[in-house]
């Protein structure tokens, strides 16, 4: 099984139907989901699972909930951000990836799939997901 | 005029995982966070723009840092006092020992 860091193919089709919306405040509910590295995902992830999700103190099964930041344009590419990043406080925690994913109707479509390089381990303390800086090159979802 | 291939690219950034153990993130690092997600200095700004853009970096730094320091220090303060007034006494000293 292994964790690859990618867009997922479901995501883009579904952006085309209107089915995700980034927007503050009003947009959908984004969620991230920790993984062990038993977990198979990759592009072709299209929903949220509970297969080899991390179990662990502190966390709970289907993660937790993102702040959405509203899209913008930079130049030719079109980006999104979630603020402020996540903590999984007084956690005892071993994860190799993560997956974004939509809740909106209780759908859980995945959107993108986070692979981490090498197990992250937290014990007794925190773990935290810091999102790339909102920009053009850096953002966690881009559209050029 | 030119037009390009009208090619369209997705891609996912980076994200940084942090971990402790038996304690949480320091001061240092939340201000660090806090301080990156409200200024980023371009590495091709021009020099003396860069120069004052770093040093004003800097100095909020230190003013994030040290509000984050007193915010833990009084955060310590009301858990000491809620342990005591539970009647926890040896709990409330183990936070004080951690300092106040």
């Amino acid at each position: 099984m292994a964790i690859t860091q990618a867009v997922c193919n479901s995501f883009k089709s579904e952006l085309m139907q209107a089915m995700h919306n980034f927007t503050t405040s009003t947009g959908h509910a984004f969620k991230i989901a920790l993984y062990t590295s038993a977990a198979a995902l990759d592009a072709s992830t299209t929903v949220y699972s509970t297969s080899s999700e991390v179990i662990g103190t502190g966390y709970t099964a289907g993660g937790t909930g993102l702040t959405n930041v509203t899209p913008v344009l930079s130049g030719s590419t079109a980006y999104t951000d979630f603020n402020p990043d996540i903590t999984w406080g007084t956690s005892t925690i071993t994860a190799r990836g993560a997956l974004i994913y939509n809740t909106n109707a209780a759908a859980n479509k995945a959107v993108v799939v986070l692979d981490f390089g090498s197990d992250k381990i937290s014990s007794a303390g925190d773990f935290t997901v810091t999102f790339p800086a909102p920009a053009a090159g850096t953002a966690i979802i881009r559209i050029a | 005029m030119s037009i390009g291939n009208g090619m369209v690219g997705m891609s996912v950034g980076p994200v940084t995982v942090t971990t402790t153990s038996d304690g949480g993130h320091t001061p240092e690092f939340w201000a660090e966070r806090v301080v990156s997600g409200l200024i980023s200095i371009s590495d091709t700004a021009p020099p003396e723009i860069r120069g004052q853009a770093l040093a004003y970096r800097e100095a909020m730094h230190q003013t994030v840092l040290a509000g984050m320091r007193r915010a833990c220090l009084s955060d310590r303060t009301t858990v000491i006092a809620a342990l005591r007034k539970a009647g926890l006494e040896d709990a409330a000293n183990l936070v004080w020992k951690m300092g106040t």
